[in-house]
């Protein structure tokens, strides 16, 4: 079996690297790769295959005929190639296109700047990076998604294996002490072409093989590592035997067809793509099924799928049709660290034949339809979505379909199953019902069905099963009302193992994993937080199914801009906490104590000793007397009386991710061009949200009396209720959200600028408040003399507003200064833009009706000043508040941002200001630095006081706990 | 009257030892605290609304202020280390004094106590060294390797001592509290059997560290219950006090709370925070002292009195012989 094995494998193996010698390998669109890029790849590729082309003994001329048969297929487009023979051919997979089209659709491309191609990378992410292909992204193009429907039948058999037992399988260590299983498939596939072009090949994920070693484009973009661990055992593989084409003139087997293929990241050693033909086209609108048998090894879990012990979480363990888009060809992408999934909507029917042990113990998505125990094995069959959820009529007029299936199971879990109920939830968030039926209208339905949530936890997490259940119903709640009901009948949320957390924290279509640890506190949102995130993707990806690998911004940060707004709704901020022998105390240390060399000696943690090199110890030795323990670190440092209070605002958490990288990529970016995964998660997640949450401040300022966040909620309404069991793309998204949000095309540089762009932007309060001295010396007397003035002054009966030289321009001040006599005594607003129209540029001027009254005798020479820094130009509110208690507010448009970097205020008052503060209520969470944005006549006098305090304590408590080792 | 509460009452009794330790403590603790004044006060300054940020600091000035901040906590960090050394040292010096002191029947003399620092600061910083090396002993049986390979490798059969091999985080959550426990148990004896030491140097004015240190030692074996009981209740009571004094800060600290844009300073409630943070040192200073009064009153009935001429150091010396009026009596005669 491994003989035969191995040669298929080889066999293949050596057809890869013909491919990559020849001119016209193929990528997802058909790459036209440099003969040199193929040479070059042929020399690495026969480096690493040259042990395995003895057991192929395949002739030369089998590997030549695959070369001319693919290259056949890929014929690049004429004239497409790039200076120096570079490819630049967006050549679509042949048949459906004339090349006509091609360019076409190439030239209707819109005119984005092309990016630079990242020459080298630190995390390997562009590293070997393939030369362009074929159309990078969809750009602005609308609709550019499938529509194509992928049905599945599996049938599964799992054996277990442990250390001890004779006969491991096939890439087992026998001595790395893990119990692991294997996986023999087969499936039946039945694919419908929706689309408009033919198809003549089929294009399969394998992604259980970015485990397989440690060259994956998986593993070597995430620097070995996954989620923490270096991943040096338990590895596993998907390896497929036969792929035959059922029709009516019985199967038809294309396994000598199958190739594995590295588009997007040129790596031989990858192989969780490949492809295989077509005996005839499928033509638009014909569906065609396949059948695949596949064996595999479940790899212990290190990131998302796997086993552990007997626990197993098993995600992408099957092999699974990419995505063919209309104009596109096929979009599959190898499993890259950076990125998630893309399947098309569909249907699994699936067996599992298990060992016993997992009988009432197998979950997956979808219902649990059938379980037989017989003997030592439990078969169980699953349907999804389940027959009450396809006879179910959805909100959108769509069939409820998903796009992935994923199984766990654990004899240790313990299953507890809630039920959610709308009514429920509405009484206890009666506004927000209240609010959502005032944005969304009446015609909206926005009750909700019952969901059933099974929480499947460890037993020592038992006790946190009903705050799993809450976390995912208050998803329930505020993803249904916000965004269209949750279309399924069942929820399933998954606590991984001990020592499989790296399978927590992940989505899949009716189901998810969390992930807790013992004795977390919901006030410190765990595991709420990641529940209501989780929850959150069956809205987007799960059912809003964007392409996760070009868009990862789509759902991960909408979603993350959506589950912080849950949070703070249903549970407000969340409580940093210390942690002592795995038991959280409230609060937060200020102040480290003792750090560096000397910090480690002084505070008798570790006096390095001299090196004993020549009693044959390498190693430097120290005497450690001091270590950090639970219990004496909580008696060291009487956490009760020396910690202080630090609650975080989950909204603000997401700017604070944000401000990490806020400048280095733009968020409609592959995350695999991102500059690092720093620079990838900080656009997808954090700075998405950032921008969405940001939103309704620029709609406010910019359209007087507009209800910015009410238009927010109603694009992502339209955007949510259009694009269900779609996938949409960033155009997509745009387009459908502002016309939900009632946004005009003046709005578009918002999402040029903050999703295509990298710009920033801080405003920089500045206020001057002094009262007014007495007039001394010579003044005009308004006769063409002087008059001497000794200190008393002068009121006029009639006082002209006095024009001073407009600042920051150099240009005298307009003659449209307000001309509101006995409101002004002596005011300039040099740069005001107020009431600007959106999207255009105002003209400077001032709102007389708002402009700060000016009393007869002023006691107060006021200058307000805000500069901006960045290059972002966003409309933002200024409010002045007065002792008196009146209020003035001004808006900076956008407009007169761009023409200035500046704007001020000077006027006289007789009242003092109070307050000056700008975007007064912090809407802006793009602000880079919000310490400047306010002035505030009042100092906190005792803030500091207060903070000193509780550092000297902390110091105090832990300078009494060393003193008490001298004595 | 139980051991442990008449050396509270002892202790409390001499608040020229514990005022004076306290003093020097709070003088010490009083470097970093200005420094964070000085940074809040000019971060704060006139860009906050009074009262917003006086219970806690907000995840945006937190986020504005990432970098101060963070240079700040390493400026305390670096001083603490220094504050530490000199805290240890208060600590050798101090120790003497308390005994001096807690053996004095004039209990307010400001003076014993600095005599008594002086006069055992040598031989009782050797004893701290010597306690350092058995921290580090204990350190290393149940917080370095050896307890990996013996507990967790081959007792609970964990590859290279990796917690991930577990069966569930309860194990691992249990052994983690076991391996606290006795580390903490550790160095407490370590702590305890250096009073003890401390104490019987003192009463039989020894000046070797490894006797004294080797009689303590089988003086615990030989009287557990004795010598740890009044420990162990003082300890109890020591942390029955704190906690309701952490309740009560916390409590106080609350009151803190919501008064952004409030004609509250908050002044009430900050001043109950520092009189409570106040009486929370004091309080551990004082149960300080009450361990050495227990290891005094424990010793005084356990450790044969020394078999010397009490005469011996009496006689001669500046001042010509002086001769004690009375056993136990420190005035003594001239002539």
């Amino acid at each position: 079996m491994k003989n035969k094995n191995l040669r298929a494998a080889s066999a293949r193996r050596v057809e890869a690297c013909a491919e990559l010698a020849s001119p016209a390998s193929g990528g997802f669109l058909g790459v036209w790769r440099s003969r040199a890029a193929g040479l070059l790849g042929l020399g690495a590729c026969l480096g690493t295959t040259l042990w395995t082309s003895a057991w192929a003994l395949q002739t030369p001329e089998t590997v030549l005929g695959g070369v001319q048969k693919q290259s056949a297929e890929t014929q690049p487009a004429e004239g497409q190639a790039g200076e120096g023979g570079a490819e630049v051919a967006p050549v679509t997979q042949a048949g459906a296109q004339t090349e006509d089209e091609e360019l076409d659709a190439a030239q209707a491309e819109p005119a984005r700047a092309p990016r630079p191609e990242p020459t080298a990378g630190p995390i390997g992410a562009t590293e070997g990076l393939a030369a362009p292909f074929g159309l990078e992204s969809v750009g602005r193009a609308l609709g550019a998604g499938s529509n194509n429907r992928a049905d599945y039948r599996i049938e599964a058999r799992l054996e277990a294996w442990a250390p001890g037992d004779a006969d491991p399988p096939v890439g087992v260590d026998p001595e790395d002490g893990l119990e692991r299983f294997t996986l023999d498939g087969r499936l039946e596939l039945e694919f419908q072409n929706r689309g408009p072009d033919r198809i003549e090949e089929l294009w399969f994920h394998a992604y259980l093989n970015a485990y397989s070693n440690d060259r994956s484009t998986h593993l070597v973009a995430a620097n070995g590592k996954l989620r923490g661990v270096r991943m040096q055992d338990g590895w596993g593989y998907l390896d497929v035997r036969a792929v035959r084409i059922l029709g009516d003139d019985g199967p038809v087997d294309v396994t000598e067809s199958l190739r594995y293929e590295h588009p997007t990241v040129d790596n031989p050693d990858d192989r969780t793509v490949f492809r295989v033909d077509l005996p005839e086209p499928l033509a638009p609108g014909e569906a065609v099924t396949v059948e695949l048998e596949w064996d595999s090894l479940l790899p212990r879990v290190r990131r998302r799928t796997g086993t552990k012990g007997d626990f197993m979480l098993l995600s992408h363990w099957f092999p699974k049709l990419a995505v063919h888009e209309p104009g596109r060809g096929w979009n599959a992408h190898p499993f890259h660290a950076f990125t998630e999934f893309y399947a098309d909507f569909g249907t699994y029917d699936v067996t599992l034949d298990m060992p016993v042990e997992y009988a009432d113990s197998v979950f997956a998505t979808g219902r649990r339809v059938n379980e037989v125990v017989g003997g030592d094995r439990v078969e169980v069959r699953f349907q999804a979505p389940s027959a009450a959820d396809r006879a179910r009529a959805d909100v959108s007029g769509r069939e409820p379909v998903l796009h992935d299936f994923a199984l766990t199971a654990d004899p240790d879990y313990v299953a507890k199953s809630f039920t959610f109920r709308y009514a429920d939830w509405a009484a206890r968030f009666p506004e927000e019902v209240e609010r959502a039926a005032q944005i969304f209208g009446e015609d909206v339905q926005l009750e909700l069905p019952d969901v059933i949530v099974e929480v499947l936890v460890q037993p020592e997490h038992e006790v946190q099963a009903e705050r799993h259940y809450e976390a995912a119903a208050a998803a329930l709640f505020f993803y249904g009302l916000w965004y269209g009901p949750y279309p399924f009948e069942r929820l399933t949320v998954v606590d991984p193992a001990w020592g499989a957390s790296a399978a927590g924290g992940m989505e899949y279509p009716t189901l998810f994993t969390s992930g807790t640890r013992m004795f977390t506190k919901d006030w410190m949102h765990r595991p709420e937080g990641v529940t209501v995130h989780e929850a959150g993707h069956q809205w987007f990806q799960g059912i809003v199914a964007n392409n996760e690998f070009e868009t990862a911004w789509m759902d991960e940060g909408l979603n993350s801009f959506t589950d912080s707004e849950v949070l703070h709704r249903w549970l407000g901020p969340s409580w940093s906490a210390e942690w002592y022998s795995g038991l959280p105390m409230r609060g937060r240390r200020l102040a480290g104590f003792g750090s560096g060399v000397s910090g480690r000696l002084f505070t008798a943690r570790e006096f390095r000793l001299p090196k004993l090199g020549w009693m044959g110890i390498d190693s430097r030795p120290s005497l450690r007397p001091v270590r950090s323990s639970g219990f004496l670190d909580w008696w060291r440092e009487q956490p009760l009386l020396s910690l202080a209070p630090e609650r975080t605002d989950p909204r603000w958490s997401d700017r604070r991710s944000y401000l990490g990288s806020p400048d280095r990529d733009d968020i409609d970016r592959w995350a695999v061009h991102a500059l690092d995964r720093s620079s990838h998660y900080t656009n997808t997640y954090a700075r998405t949200a950032t921008v969405m949450r940001s939103l309704p401040a620029v709609i406010s300022a910019s359209v007087p009396g507009a209800d910015g966040d009410a238009a927010v909620r109603r694009g992502m309404r339209e955007y949510t209720t259009e694009w269900r069991f779609r996938h949409p793309y960033p155009q997509d998204f745009f387009d459908t959200f502002s016309r939900g949000a009632g946004l005009g095309p003046e709005f578009e540089w918002f999402f040029e600028d903050l999703f295509r762009g990298t710009g920033t932007i801080d405003w920089a309060l500045s206020v001057q408040q002094n009262r007014l001295s007495k007039e001394r010396g010579l003044f005009p007397d308004g006769s063409g003399g002087f008059e001497l003035r000794t200190g008393e002054r002068v009121e006029t009966d009639a006082p002209e507003p006095e024009i001073v030289a407009a600042e920051g321009s150099g240009e005298p001040a307009a003659d449209d200064s307000p001309e509101a006599p006995g409101q002004v005594a002596k005011s300039e607003v040099a740069e005001t833009a107020l009431d600007e129209t959106p999207g255009t540029d105002a003209e400077l001027t001032e709102l007389p009706s708002l402009a700060p009254q000016a009393p007869p005798e002023a006691k107060y020479d006021i200058e307000i000043s805000v500069r901006r820094a960045g290059s972002l130009a966003l409309p933002v509110p200024i409010r002045l508040e007065f002792e008196d208690g009146s209020v003035q507010e001004y808006v900076w448009s956008r407009s007169d941002q761009l023409e200035r970097r500046w704007w001020r205020l000077r006027f006289e008052s007789a009242e003092p200001l109070r307050s000056v503060q700008v975007d007064p209520d912090a809407g802006y969470f793009l602000e880079t630095d919000r310490s400047n944005n306010g002035w505030f006549s009042d100092t906190d006098e005792v803030a500091p006081l207060r903070w000193a305090e509780r550092v000297f304590t902390q110091v105090s408590h832990r300078l009494h706990w060393q003193k008490g080792l001298g004595g | 009257m139980p051991l442990f509460l008449t050396s509270l009452g002892a202790a409390a009794r001499r608040p020229a030892a514990w005022g004076t330790i306290l003093i020097g403590q709070m003088a010490l603790a009083l470097l970093p605290a200005l420094l964070a004044y000085r940074w809040f006060d000019g971060a704060l300054d006139s860009s906050y609304l009074p009262g917003s940020q006086l219970f806690a600091l907000d995840t945006a000035f937190r986020t504005d202020h990432a970098e101060g901040w963070s240079q700040l906590t390493a400026s305390i960090a670096t001083v603490s280390g220094w504050l530490a050394f000199v805290a240890m040292m208060l600590g050798v010096f101090s120790s003497g004094g308390w005994l001096r002191l807690l053996l004095d029947p004039n209990p307010r003399s400001a003076r014993l106590f600095f005599a008594g620092g002086a006069r055992y600061f040598g031989r009782f910083l050797r004893l701290f060294l010597a306690v350092l090396l058995l921290m580090h002993v204990v350190g290393v049986l149940f917080k370095g390797g050896l307890w990996d390979a013996v507990v967790l490798e081959s007792w609970m059969g964990w590859p290279k001592g990796n917690s991930e091999f577990a069966d569930s985080e309860l194990t691992v959550v249990r052994l983690g509290w076991a391996q606290d426990a006795l580390y903490w148990g550790g160095i407490s004896m370590v702590l305890m059997w250096a009073m003890f030491t401390r104490t019987r140097m003192v009463l039989q004015n020894s000046r070797s560290v490894f006797v004294a240190g080797s009689a303590t030692f089988w003086l615990l074996l030989r009287h557990p219950i004795r010598t740890l009981r009044p420990m162990l209740l003082l300890m109890v009571v020591e942390t029955a006090l704190l906690l309701l004094l952490g309740y009560l800060l916390r409590w106080s600290q609350g009151g803190l709370d919501g008064l952004a844009g409030t004609d509250s300073t908050g002044r009430i409630a900050f001043l109950t925070l520092c009189l409570l943070s106040f009486a929370g040192l004091a309080l551990r200073e004082i149960l300080h002292g009450a361990r050495y009064a227990a290891a005094l009153g424990v010793s005084r009935r356990l450790v044969r009195p020394v078999g010397n001429d009490p005469w011996r150091d009496r006689v001669g010396g500046p001042g010509g012989p002086q001769y004690p009026l009375a056993d136990g009596d420190e005035f003594s005669v001239v002539m």
